[in-house]
């Protein structure tokens, strides 16, 4: 059945920008195989859209507002849940090595 | 003077206008009540019964000037409970997850401003699925909500919190969100009210992204007069949210107890009363459409071809987006940061996520990103957004061809046991079969008590309409309740 490879639970690990433990890897794996494998009876479901059919060309158009400046006043209580502040800013790690 | 114990939100609002029941009262008795009975179900990620009290003195003054200028509100004095990923300016919103813990809210969500605005008090953040991830609350951090009527089964998810407190009568109303059945279903295994509004029919300012194309604000409720009553609160435009529908929303509450089901054409779902339906739901959701026919209404069977795509359709799209929306957690605008010294900026998003995030995130983050990875993009999410498509052409057919409901069980087996189903996802994915198309389509559904199993757990029955026919859904329900008064009174014993 397993469809995924333990190769690729930690390729697409890597690319959610998670770390898993080995218990986890297997876990996934065993997991996300079932799943994919179920999702694989999509394919014998009849299909008659055309070819070019695209989700977004459906959607109702954007609306729009006026482009105004407004205060917002929110610059302290949003830095009273960043996780590390300096100043009036987010503190990250080092960007350049 | 009146007791406000069990009394609708409606009754509890015109007793306040009206000088009969005093706000505080109503404040203190259901701030006992939920002290008392939360940790019983673990209902609350956050319950501070004096911070609550508190903020509820202010909606009292305010519920007083209203009175003094005559002017109506419609929730005044009405406790409610808010799902944990609905922003309230000052107060934490953990999401159910442990990488939120220290999340603090910068600002009212839309429906919150109403909700104060309508002179409700707000009565504590209930809990839930982490990210809205689940159908059984026992993805929490905070560990699983427990049903009201047995505690060793699940309340239901992902807001089984919302639908345990207005079981328990904790509150007559709570707030949840439905991405693909996250308030219908938690209310049938409780045995209450849910509504999930048509998309863009309620603002989605301020609540937490799961599925963004599938995600909808609403509510939970013990009569359907409650519902109607709250769903005219919070509907209507909003520029804050770009999918938020412009025009002005049709009030349901005025038309509630017009007419009758004479007429009203209600269609049965063939390809889904059969494999894994349980069978007392069965008979109890036949029993139910009898009584349906009994009423006036008259029923119709029809066929889906693409509607049991809906789970692979569902779990494709909601990870995808979900993949996307939950990126923003990463430890340096959003959750907790886990740093070791000399760690670069990739290491700190990779190590505070791993960290922060439950297993079941994990998963479907997971199999987001999988779906959307270059040479499985077209097989997996460009199908199943065709599919989606088909899904809601059919059931704009049906609806056009002159059916105005389309009704199923809610869910195809009652509270199954905490613990049954954990180790298996696709198996817990396979139970939100019936809830999920509503979502896929954008149209208004809800679930109300029918009755219950031979184990004392609640069944309940789906209803769904067509985009922004709310009124449609909650007139039917509301005449059914009317002559089934039974299936929704009964309370389970805490």
């Amino acid at each position: 059945m397993s469809q995924i490879d333990r190769q690729t639970v930690e390729k697409i690990a890597g690319l959610a920008s998670l770390k898993l433990s080995e218990e986890e890897v297997l876990y996934y794996q065993d997991q996300l195989s079932r799943i994919l494998d179920y999702m694989d009876q999509l394919k014998a479901f009849p299909d008659g859209l055309p070819a070019t059919w695209r989700a977004e060309l459906e959607q109702a158009e954007t609306p729009e507002r006026p482009d105004r400046a407004e205060p917002s006043h929110v610059i302290e209580k949003v830095l009273q849940s960043a996780p590390r502040v300096v100043g009036t800013a987010f503190q990250v790690p080092r960007i350049i090595e | 003077m009146r007791e406000p114990f069990q009394l609708p939100a409606r009754e509890i609002a015109r007793l306040t206008m009206d000088g009969s029941l005093k706000p505080e009262d109503t404040a203190n008795f259901y701030a006992r009540r939920t002290e008392d009975l939360h940790q019983v179900c673990n209902t609350h990620t956050l319950w501070d019964k004096d911070a609550v009290l508190n903020e509820a003195e202010k909606q009292i003054d305010y519920i007083q000037a209203a009175r003094y200028a005559h002017k109506s509100l419609p929730l005044a004095g009405v406790p409610i409970a808010i799902k944990d990923n609905i922003m309230v300016e000052g107060q934490m919103a953990t999401c159910g997850s442990r990488f939120l813990r220290n999340h603090r809210s910068a600002y009212d969500a839309t429906v919150i401003q109403k909700l104060k605005a309508a002179g409700a008090f707000l009565f504590g953040r209930t809990n839930m699925d982490e990210f809205a991830m689940g159908s059984s609350n026992e993805n929490s951090s905070y560990g699983p909500v427990l049903n009201p009527w047995n505690r060793r089964h699940v309340a239901g998810g992902s807001s089984g919190g919302s639908a345990a407190v207005v079981a328990a009568d904790m509150v007559p109303l709570a707030l949840g969100s439905d991405t693909g059945g996250s308030i219908r279903q938690p209310a049938s295994f409780c045995g209450v009210l849910g509504l999930k509004p048509t998309y863009g029919a309620v603002s989605r300012y301020g609540l937490i992204a799961y599925g963004s194309s599938l995600d909808q604000i609403g509510h939970f409720a013990r009569r359907v007069e409650d519902l109607a009553l709250l769903f005219d609160v919070l509907a209507g435009p909003d520029h804050l949210d770009s999918t938020s529908h412009r025009g002005a929303p049709t009030p349901t509450l005025p038309t509630l107890a017009q007419g009758s089901l004479l007429g009203t054409k209600i269609a049965l779902v063939r390809d889904f009363l059969g494999e894994g339906l349980d069978g007392e739901v069965r008979a109890h959701f036949e029993a139910a459409m009898a009584r349906y026919r009994e009423l006036g209404a008259e029923l119709v069977e029809v066929n889906l071809p693409h509607i049991k795509a809906s789970i692979p359709v569902y779990y494709i799209i909601a990870t995808a987006e979900a993949s996307t929306n939950l990126a923003r957690f990463d430890g340096i605008r959003y959750g907790v940061r886990v740093q070791k010294p000399g760690q670069n900026l990739r290491e700190v998003y990779t190590q505070s996520r791993s960290e922060g995030f439950g297993r079941e995130v994990k998963q479907r983050i997971m199999l987001g990103t999988y779906v959307l990875s270059a040479g499985y993009y077209d097989a997996y999410y460009a199908q199943a957004a065709r599919m989606r498509e088909l899904i809601k052409r059919e059931l704009n057919a049906v609806f056009a061809s002159g059916v105005h409901l389309i009704a199923t069980p809610t869910a195809p087996t009652t509270a199954f046991e905490l613990g049954q189903k954990t180790h298996d996802s696709l198996a817990m994915y396979l139970g939100d079969i019936y809830t999920i198309a509503a979502n896929l389509a954008g149209i208004p559904a809800l679930s109300h008590p029918i009755g219950f199993d031979g184990k004392g757990l609640p069944i309940g029955l789906q209803l769904m309409a067509p985009a922004f026919q709310e009124a449609t859904l909650l007139r039917s329900a509301y005449h059914y309740e009317q002559q089934n008064q039974p299936q929704f009174d009964k309370r389970p014993r805490i």
